[in-house]
């Protein structure tokens, strides 16, 4: 589903390479959260290997460094930024004067 | 500055030159008053600074080494009868669970202002109070507004007989412009106990550091240049291991050690626009601008502002030079404005990035604009 060149576009694929973060220990990245159905929890690639995360979809991975990572995937889909509604109540903000 | 110095002082003290002088002396006040008053230009000058800060900010190679974070969803509360408070036995196996992990201190970005149930306010408090790391517990009570002395959080807190901090932030607000709610400052604190100290010092006090403030604004820290996240970050549900599928060994691997903050990350609260929100328009929970504080303390990290003294001399300076610069211009204004321009623009990544300061640009700019205005259309006028 998520390799096809054909669709790659429209599905608004994100690719992530992560070669550089390598722990000579320990060999996987091991998904830690995601909300990509293709994607489940606990599914571990090798390390360095191409991630590929649907449109508007985010994966977290946990680092053969015992760093974490997130993976959004990007395209049309993408709602992780761009306008939000506010939530409303609870910020806790202070008002202070201007300085 | 060649024109003034060649002219004798008795053509210096003209009408014109005083009058050219008092024009730049009134531009720079007109700045300095709007500045004060309104804090003109408030939206500009916020999106200047926040644009240098979200793009110049300092960056680490990789993740942070020594913070956490451990948050608490509306996933991993899915379920409960409650969501708020936060589910009390939830919290407790959560710090036994970090405790156990090895955390060098845990901090709780929680409210403890009213009772839940009492055999779950037992177990966090127990859990609080056994734990082998240093504990700091978040304090609503200790911000702005006195607490009435028998409140629930105080005697919450005196139980686990562990430190708190409050959890406020600032934002600029003034009576007569919207604030735009963005968190670019840390809350005022008092002086004395840990109870008025906030959340982030007591944090860096707990993890053996005294923290230094030099200014009330917060000292960003961008994503790492490897593209991990800034801090560790996991979900209650990866700690707590509901899912069944946290690898063995991994929560203690990626916690051992670090200070690890545990806070909220629900949709309705405690989500904050921040400097780093200036194209995104994304929020950041209040966990994620405690744990930036935190590592400011413990990095002896800093920003500063210039005040309003240094602000209306950059101002009067600004129209001076722009007034020199309007007058002796002619028809290559256009062209000396936009030097201007990326001059000042120039100049506020410069004094950022090598002194952390934030640079009034837009009023610096206004005052300039102002000032050549003024010397050239009052040029070709006396012309």
């Amino acid at each position: 589903m998520l390799t096809n060149s054909s669709n790659a576009k429209a599905m608004g694929l994100a690719v992530a390479t992560l070669a550089a973060l390598a722990s000579p220990a320990v060999a996987d990245m091991t998904v830690i959260e995601s909300d990509d159905p293709e994607i489940a929890v606990g599914r571990t690639y090798p390390d360095g290997a191409t991630v590929d995360v649907a449109a508007g979809k985010t994966v977290k991975l946990a680092l053969p460094s015992d760093k974490t990572k997130v993976i959004k995937g990007t395209g049309e889909a993408d709602t992780a930024s761009g306008d939000q509604s506010a939530p409303f109540g609870g910020t806790r903000g202070e008002e202070t004067p201007d300085e | 500055m060649s024109y003034f110095m060649r002219l004798p002082w008795t053509q210096m003290l003209s009408r014109q030159n005083l009058i050219s002088a008092g024009y730049v002396l009134a531009c720079a006040a007109i700045a300095l008053l709007l500045s004060a008053l309104l804090h003109f230009p408030h939206g500009p000058q916020h999106w200047s600074a926040d644009m240098v800060t979200s793009k110049y900010s300092p960056a680490r190679d990789t993740q942070h080494d020594r913070i956490a974070l451990v948050y608490v969803t509306d996933a991993t509360l899915a379920g409960l009868r409650y969501t708020a408070p936060t589910d009390r036995q939830l919290l407790a196996d959560l710090v036994k669970k970090i405790d156990a992990a090895g955390a060098s201190a845990i901090g709780l970005d929680f409210i403890f202002d009213r009772k839940t149930e009492d055999a779950k306010d037992a177990a966090l408090k127990d859990a609080i109070r056994t734990a082998r790391a240093k504990v700091v517990l978040g304090r609503f009570g200790g911000g702005p507004d006195a607490e009435p002395p028998d409140s629930f959080e105080k005697g919450f807190i005196a139980d686990t007989t562990r430190p708190a901090g409050h959890l406020f932030f600032a934002e600029h607000q003034s009576s007569l412009v919207i604030t735009d709610d963005a968190i670019r400052k840390m809350a005022a604190q008092s002086a004395g106990t840990s109870e008025t100290k906030s959340f982030a010092e007591v944090l860096a006090e707990a993890a053996g550091t005294t923290p230094h403030k030099r200014s009330s604004y917060i000292a960003w820290l961008k994503e790492p240049d490897d593209g991990t996240e800034t801090f560790l970050t996991l979900s209650a549900d990866t700690v707590l291991n509901t899912t069944g599928k946290t690898p063995p060994d991994m929560v203690a691997k990626m916690l051992g050690g670090k200070i690890v903050l545990v806070g909220g990350n629900f949709f309705d609260r405690d989500q904050h626009l921040i400097p780093f929100s200036v194209s995104s328009h994304h929020r950041y929970p209040g966990l994620f601008v405690h744990a930036q504080i935190l590592d400011q303390f413990l990095n002896d990290r800093s920003i500063a502002i210039i005040g309003s003294t240094g602000t209306a001399l950059l101002a009067a300076l600004g129209a001076a030079i722009g007034f020199w610069a309007g007058r002796w211009s002619g028809n290559r204004y256009m062209l000396v404005e936009l030097a201007t321009v990326a001059t000042l623009i120039l100049v506020g990544i410069l004094t950022f990035v090598y002194g952390g300061l934030i640079f009034p640009y837009t009023s610096t700019l206004l005052a300039w604009i102002a000032g050549a205005a003024g010397g050239h259309y009052g040029q070709s006028h006396h012309a």
